[in-house]
């Protein structure tokens, strides 16, 4: 049967209805068209045969009712091809052929067969009118059957008993037989409507899944032809519809080499193949990330394709692909890159400068800028052709390259050098445009601006070595006082921390630092020797264990003021009065704290008994005192018994001071 | 940054051609300081933000500007006066209109409208950290002499994600 032909049949037999794919009824009414229009048919046929038989016969009226059902036959075939619902075709038979039915089984028909007829009632109308209305009909058939072959007298045959049981029984047999299965039938329906719509939500869920991911999903036959279920992505990555049943390989053609190709083809066989291990064919994925050319001249993108083999249930191995598109990822990821490689010369210029010495920076610097001049002289000069300014241009960068070279700065040459080479180009051509001269401005630019940014690493550095060095000193400072302090603590046996108040930055740069060091050490050893009581007698007169000794330096006016203090004893004006009289001092009572606070200063006084390593020479205050009047400073003392003592300093702020001694 | 320059150079010369009706021609560019001293009366600036942020500046002397005012109104000017003004910041705006239309099909720029600097000596406060420019000079027919000048600073873009 050709094609056309089955086509017309096949319309014939369904009324030329056509049930969509998702209707879950569309197998159950196919199957009733074509039932009912097979009945037709038959029918029709049938009794068109029966009525010329029966006008044959001269039984005109038998003849006249078989014609009349075929034409109803007839006339519920056209209505089935209209949009009138089944029910009234199929009613329109069912009710005819049950008449014809009833006129047969009540006339009997030829040799009494009439009720034979009557046997495929209950098969039509359940099956046409479903199973309500259809066994309705059928009861009212078998009861009419029961009366004819039943009661006596109710119809011109006479039946015999045992016919009559046995004809009801088979229509009792038929139509139970029909029943059961048209409710088997239903149950089955209803099943596979529920599965159909489970499969249904499920395979919606899966396709939104495949639809809405930003991968591509798609199937490749053994001959590498895309299945029809891909993601829809898949059309926008490659820049192609209707990918249904194209060759893969053939739409990555243009963006392979023969030799590529080769290699895809032996990796999707060995996918297949499912022998080798899914991570090794990982490795040796050529599609792993490769330049996509769209069709149409459209940007490259890279793409991605990683492939595993899915086994068919019918044995059929398809390779199921994902695609992902890395275009923007491999940007980001080459910007990533470049940041990272500028932030890496960055950090290597910066060492080349800081091993320079920033004076000799400086005046590569100077050489520069003049150097810059002349090469904006240059350019500016229009009495000049380009050939002749390229010519001039080209010698400066050259002579800065020279320098940068010398000084060790490789990263900044290298730039210096391409700039070079940016201008032999220029200089081979055969026409210089304005666009060359342009470029080559813009180029010049970026080397200035390079420049800039010694300059502003240059300021750095300077200003870097002198914060550091000042914060060098103050460490320098507090870290020896409190060695001093720790160590003459340990020999004393007494405890001491150190207090420091304000350090002002620009006093230590003002002060000779040798000079302030000295006399801070010899204060503070004094305060521990002499001030800090030992641990058990501050406990005694319910101070904490530990001395504090006390450093601040300060601006004040046109001084520097620098403190050293203690809450130690104070001085004990008995002792130095003792030492005093056995040095042989006169001390007159009125002035006598005076006297003795300004002896001592003086050289070789000291309340030890005994001289040890750390005081007891009598050099202690008396070389401050030097040191102090030396600078032209002066020396105040507050002095408190049992609470303290602070030797405040004044040192004049506009002379330069030197070290006497 | 030449890619952005390019399109003011073009379009200042169809400008000239087409509306003026001066041919001119484009010389060497060179580099000079933004606060170096310099002899424009008076100038049309226009920003620029989005990818590159900066300015470009259209310069020119009084007898130029003078002109340019005649051939655009047809009237002789004497000075530098409203009309002439007027007439520069028209130009500028012509010139940005041109530009704009190149530079946008390639890059995400915005132009602001043209601000007219003059007097001698006028001083542009360029906004940018930079301290040089590019300027491109042109030498108009009979001599006379106008400037572009152009300081970019191209912005580095930032990661984003669509």
């Amino acid at each position: 049967m050709s094609k056309g032909s089955s086509n017309f049949f096949i319309n014939l037999m369904t009324s030329g209805k056509f049930f969509r794919e998702d209707d879950p009824e569309k197998m159950d009414m196919t199957i009733r068209y074509v039932l009912l229009n097979s009945m037709i048919f038959v029918g029709c046929t049938l009794l068109v045969l029966f009525g010329v038989e029966s006008f044959r016969e001269q039984a005109f009226l038998q003849g006249i009712l078989d014609f009349s059902m075929a034409a109803i036959t007839l006339v519920g075939f056209v209505l089935l091809r209209t949009p009138a619902p089944f029910i009234w075709s199929s009613g329109l038979t069912v009710l005819s052929f049950m008449g014809l039915c009833a006129f047969l089984v009540y006339t009997g028909g030829v040799q009494n067969s009439g009720v034979l007829w009557a046997y495929s009632f209950p098969l039509l109308a359940i099956f046409l009118l479903g199973i309500r209305l259809g066994s309705l009909l059928t009861a009212l058939l078998g009861i009419f059957l029961g009366m004819v072959v039943l009661v006596p007298g109710f119809s011109p045959q006479k039946y015999e008993a045992a016919f009559a049981f046995r004809g009801i029984g088979v229509y009792l047999l038929v139509t139970l037989c029909t029943m059961v299965y048209e409710i088997t039938k239903m149950n089955k329906d209803q099943r596979l409507l529920k599965l159909t719509a489970s499969l249904k939500e499920e395979r919606d869920q899966i396709a939104a899944m495949k639809d809405n991911l930003r991968e591509a999903l798609f199937l490749l036959d053994r001959q590498g032809k895309i299945q029809g279920q891909y993601s829809p992505i898949l059309e926008a990555m490659l820049g192609k519809t209707n990918l249904t049943g194209e060759i893969f390989l053939d739409i990555l053609s243009p963006s392979l080499s023969a030799k590529e190709k080769g290699l895809l083809e032996d990796f999707f066989a060995m996918v297949l193949e499912q022998r080798f291990d899914a991570a090794m064919l990982e490795d040796i994925n050529p599609l792993k990330e490769f330049t996509y050319l769209p069709p149409g001249g459209t940007a490259p993108r890279t793409l991605s394709v990683t492939c595993s083999c899915l086994q068919r249930e019918n044995g059929e191995a398809y390779l199921l692909c994902t695609l992902r598109d890395l275009t923007r990822e491999v940007e980001l990821r080459r910007q990533l890159e470049e940041e990272e490689k500028k932030r890496q010369q960055e950090m290597r210029a910066l060492f080349e400068v800081v091993h320079v010495d920033p004076r000799i920076f400086e005046d590569f610097i100077q050489e520069m800028d003049y150097q810059f001049v002349h090469i904006n002289g240059a350019l500016k000069n229009s009495e000049e052709d380009n050939r002749q300014t390229l010519l001039e241009v080209y010698q400066y960068i050259h002579a800065v390259k020279a320098n940068a070279v010398i000084l060790g700065l490789s990263d900044f040459a290298e730039k210096l050098h391409s700039l070079e080479q940016e201008i032999k180009l220029i200089q081979n051509k055969e026409e210089i445009t304005f666009q060359d001269m342009l470029h080559l401005t813009v180029e010049i630019e970026k080397v200035y601006r390079e420049k800039d940014t010694f300059e502003q690493l240059l300021n750095r550095i300077r200003s870097f070595s002198a914060t550091s060095s000042q914060l060098q000193e103050e460490q320098v400072l507090v870290q020896t006082l409190e060695r001093t302090i720790k160590k003459l603590c340990h020999e004393l046996g007494k405890q001491a921390t150190l207090s420091v108040g304000t350090l002002e930055h620009g006093a230590l740069q003002q002060l000779d630092f040798r000079l302030l060091k000295e006399i801070l050490i010899q204060l503070v050893r004094n305060a521990l020797v002499h001030g800090i009581e030992t641990p058990e007698e501050r406990q005694r007169k319910g101070k904490p264990a530990a001395g504090t000794i006390f450093v601040s330096l300060e601006k004040k006016g046109d001084q520097l003021c620098c403190v050293v203090g203690d809450d130690g004893n104070g001085l004990c004006f008995e002792r130095i009065r003792q030492q005093a009289e056995r040095r042989g001092m006169r001390i007159e009572p009125s002035k006598e704290r005076q006297q003795l606070l300004q002896y001592i200063f003086s050289p070789g006084f000291s309340t030890q008994d005994e001289a040890d390593l750390h005081s007891g020479r009598g050099v202690g205050l008396s070389l401050v005192k030097d040191r102090v009047y030396a600078t032209g400073g002066s020396i105040k003392i507050a002095t408190e018994e049992g609470k303290g003592c602070r030797f405040y300093l004044y040192f004049p702020l506009e002379k330069n001071h030197s070290v006497a001694g | 940054m030449e890619k952005y320059i390019e399109p003011f150079v073009e379009a200042t010369s169809g400008v000239f051609t087409n509306m003026v009706g001066m041919d001119i021609a484009v010389g060497r560019p060179y580099i000079c300081e933004m606060n170096s001293p310099h002899a424009w009366d008076i100038s049309g600036v226009i920003g620029l933000t989005g990818e590159a942020r900066g300015a470009v500046v259209l310069s020119l002397k009084q007898d130029l500007a003078l002109a340019i005012t005649t051939t655009l109104t047809g009237r002789e000017q004497p000075a530098l006066n409203e009309d002439v003004v007027d007439a520069v910041g028209e130009l500028i705006n012509i010139i940005a209109g041109n530009a704009k239309k190149g530079l946008e099909e390639s890059f995400k720029l915005v132009i602001s409208l043209p601000t007219i600097v003059d007097g001698p000596n006028h001083h542009i406060a360029w906004p940018l950290e930079q301290t040089r420019i590019i300027c491109i000079p042109f030498t108009v027919q009979g001599g006379k002499e106008f400037c572009l000048s152009v300081a970019l600073e191209t912005k580095r873009e930032g990661l984003k994600y669509e």
